[in-house]
């Protein structure tokens, strides 16, 4: 573009316009006769008979910081005589159009040329503001008057975009200004806040270039409060809280209830650090406050969240203690690229302190929230990296959890009121757990991990508190085997190197509340293979037909510790070449010490005697005759000393055998 | 010589910046043997330096030169003309959003055959973003 600086007179400087000189020719062959125009561009001297033909074009051209302000047109008015005829010159605050800042060119009198707010594009510069904030110290002029002049002209114009050229100090926090409607709730324009850029450090050097919002002070609940519906758009920018190294002043970045709030490349820093943080960056929604049993929406801070969409992504925490504190109606929201770097931490109590937590409401949980692919340092200054109560369908998904102290308890506490969680875990970098459930209930919720999803592999999952009472558990689920790969069952467990050969590889506890035995392991798995069961009829193996319809007699086969006994039509022990034996263990005999027991009770039994001795307390009959191995020669008998008794095949007595005392 | 001019300077960055765009009409002025310092940065006050132009003489070398001076009707008329390479121009910093123009920096000092050096220009320098590269 040319840039025309033209003197007459002594050397004051008449006009400065900026404008292409093609432009020029332009408005000039368009909107000046052929001739004049010509004569108008070759020269360049006679730019004001350009303009004067021009004048919409050139107040386009002319921008809106080269020409001289005046807060008001009568002020313009009043100084008309150092005003150069054909110059232009700005209003603030036009009586004819408040809230606007207006171009206008003196034609004899100050003649409109052109609305600046048009284009929506403000800066504090224009409302006294100035950029000379030192983020090293906390100097620099108080802006608090500035923005609050900025937010009026923003809400007059109808919304717009606010441009931060530096660093800006604040000791005030302020409130979006809406319509203040009664009818459920306010509305309000949109506005955007950006800047040239956001600090972010992993070496932790505190916020020195980029467009910052220092705070020095301040003391409501929020920084940036917004309340009615519309939306609030934040970028490349940082907030820097320098008010004090310890807790007691933390109150948030920006607090909503029903504004749609959409943060891009916004960080958060403060001179907090671990458990001294107590500064969030977005508290979204009130408590919500029931009346005569319904829901209070309203303009004040305790209405519940109506800013639905709202989407925070790409921004940088640092001595934050939660990024995102969602409460009442937190519904369909997304929370994801974002940074919790190591000085963040929580001043709240142990196993309260996350960076993220969503709080449902009391009559509704938070429905539909995604938490994605966040970085959480935590550093042991967290339990968790997220925690959710009252919520309902939430998605965390890729969130990488880093505690280089491995204090923290797990990346997800979900709370047993909460519904259907669906949660990815990509890494949980304290050694351990993926997600904690209070009173371990899982059943709400879906845990696959990068592990789960390459090798079909559950890691550990600990119920928290983990103790002989309440064992570890996983929820009801089913697996599905690919059939194909490395490992096609359905279902391997195979723990990690380390366990000793008695430690379980799988178990089964009974349920809690069961009648009998409750809570007691029914079916244990040892890493050398020993099977054990338990329970009132631990051990009974129940074999059913193909189709599961019912048992069959001739296919039932079960142990009982009842009684002690197996019961089967038969026990066959196949020749498979091999010798097989029934070995009954008892050194020394007796009733009931082991042996065979035929009939009921001990009408008839086979056992050890002793050694070398197998015994029957009944009779012993053969129906092919009784054969010995000891057989002699002998020929003369002795004398009678006893008689044995024999029976038949019937035991019915056939009468006795003599007794010799020898036989030669 | 004059107050600092407030102007703004565009230019593409897949493009260098060079005349009409880099031009600088100064009537009534008459800057034979001045001497000119232009630099392009960040923000004011320290920003990042994103180009320094000296006095320069060819047309094709990065900086500030006199294309004339000339007199009409009586007005001396100096016109500057500005060069930056388009390398220099391609390394100004990225916008804040994708497609978006840059708004940073500029100004420049004029040191006069027989005066001192005054700042003659200081504006915003827009880089404005390109569908071609």
């Amino acid at each position: 573009m040319t840039i025309v600086v033209k003197r007459t007179g002594t050397g004051r400087k008449v006009s400065v316009g900026e404008n292409t000189a093609a432009a020029m020719r332009s408005a000039a062959a368009a909107e000046t006769s052929a001739s004049q125009a010509a004569t108008d561009a070759s020269h360049l001297s006679s730019s004001l008979a350009i303009a004067a033909a021009s004048a919409t074009l050139a107040a386009d051209a002319i921008a809106d910081a080269t020409a001289p302000i005046y807060a008001t047109k009568a002020d313009a008015t009043a100084d008309l005589a150092s005003i150069a005829e054909g110059d232009f010159i700005q209003v603030l605050e036009d009586e004819d159009r408040e809230g606007d800042r207006i171009l206008y060119r003196k034609q004899t009198t100050l003649v409109f040329a052109k609305n600046l707010s048009l284009g929506k594009l403000f800066y504090l510069e224009d409302f006294g503001g100035v950029a000379d904030g030192d983020p090293s110290d906390g100097s620099g002029t108080v802006n608090d008057a500035a923005f609050n002049a900025f937010l009026a002209a923003w809400y007059a114009a109808g919304g717009g975009t606010l441009y931060l050229r530096g660093c800006y100090r604040f000791t005030s926090d302020f409130t979006l200004p809406n319509d203040g409607s009664t009818d459920l709730v306010s509305n309000q324009p949109p506005l955007k806040i950006t800047g040239n850029g956001c600090h972010c450090s992993g070496q932790g050097e505190k916020p020195g270039s980029g467009s910052i919002m220092m705070w020095t002070a301040g003391s409501s609940v929020g920084r940036i409060k917004s309340f009615g519906l519309g939306t609030l758009v934040a970028t490349d920018f940082t907030i820097y809280s320098k008010e004090g190294a310890v807790e007691g002043n933390g109150r948030a970045a920006f607090y909503t209830t029903n504004t749609t709030f959409l943060p891009d490349r916004v960080a958060f820093w403060t001179d907090k650090k671990d458990g001294n943080c107590d500064d969030d960056f977005w508290i979204a929604g009130g408590v919500g406050v029931l009346v005569d049993g319904e829901m209070v929406f309203d303009n004040s801070e305790t209405s519940p969240f109506q800013g639905y969409g709202s989407l925070v992504q790409n921004c940088f925490f640092n001595g934050v203690r939660r990024g995102l504190f969602g409460r009442t109606f937190f519904n369909a929201n997304r929370f994801i690229n974002n940074t919790f770097w190591q000085q963040c931490g929580s001043n709240l109590s142990v196993g309260a302190r996350a960076p993220i937590e969503i709080v449902g409401g009391a009559t509704s949980g938070s429905t539909s929230n995604s938490i994605k692919n966040n970085l959480l340092e935590i550093r042991g200054h967290y339990d968790y990296g997220i925690i959710l109560d009252k919520c309902n369908w939430t998605e965390i998904t890729g969130n990488d959890t880093y505690d280089a102290e491995g204090q923290f308890i797990s990346p997800v506490y979900v709370k047993d009121n909460c519904v259907a969680t669906m949660i990815w875990a990509s890494l949980a970098d304290n050694g351990g757990v993926y997600v904690t459930a209070e009173n371990d209930d899982f059943s709400s919720i879906i845990l696959i991990t990068a592990e789960t999803a390459r090798q079909s592999r559950f890691p550990s999952i600990n119920a928290i508190p983990s103790s002989a009472a309440n064992p570890n558990r996983f929820g009801a689920s089913r697996f599905v085997a690919s059939g194909t790969g490395v490992n096609p069952a359905c279902l391997t467990i195979q723990p990690e190197d380390g366990p000793g050969n008695n430690t379980e590889v799988f178990q089964i506890v009974r349920q809690a509340d069961a009648s009998t035995d409750p809570g007691v392991q029914i079916f244990a798995v040892s890493h050398r293979g020993e099977i054990t069961v338990g329970g009132d009829r631990g051990g009974e193996v129940v074999h059913t037909t193909a189709n599961g319809a019912g048992y069959d007699d001739l296919g039932r086969t079960w142990y009982s510790t009842a009684d002690h006994t197996i019961q089967a039509t038969s026990l066959a022990l196949l020749d498979t070449g091999e010798a097989r034996y029934l070995n009954f263990a008892p050194a020394v005999g007796g009733s009931g010490k082991g042996g065979l027991q035929f009939g009921t009770g001990t009408d008839a039994t086979l056992y050890r005697q002793g050694s070398g001795v197998l015994r029957s307390n009944g009779k012993l009959t053969a129906d092919g005759g009784i054969g010995v191995g000891n057989s002699a020669n002998g020929t003369t008998l002795g004398t009678i000393t006893k008689k044995m008794e024999v029976f038949d095949a019937s035991g019915t007595s056939l009468g006795f055998v003599p007794i010799y005392d020898a036989i030669t | 010589m004059f107050k600092t001019v407030t102007a703004a300077l565009e230019g593409s960055r897949t493009a260098p910046l060079v005349e009409p765009e880099g031009e600088i009409i100064l009537e009534g002025f008459d800057l034979t043997g001045a001497a000119f310092r232009m630099e392009v940065r960040d923000r004011r006050d320290g920003g990042m330096l994103r180009a320094a132009l000296d006095t320069v003489t060819s047309a094709t070398a990065e900086g500030v030169r006199i294309v004339s001076v000339e007199t009409v009707d009586g007005i001396p008329i100096t016109t500057l003309g500005i060069r930056i390479n388009e390398t220099t121009m391609e390394s100004m910093p990225a916008a804040p959003e994708p497609g978006d123009n840059n708004e940073i920096a500029w100004g420049m000092h004029i040191t006069p055959d027989d005066g001192a050096k005054f700042e003659a220009f200081d504006g915003p320098f827009i880089v404005k973003a390109s569908a071609v590269e």
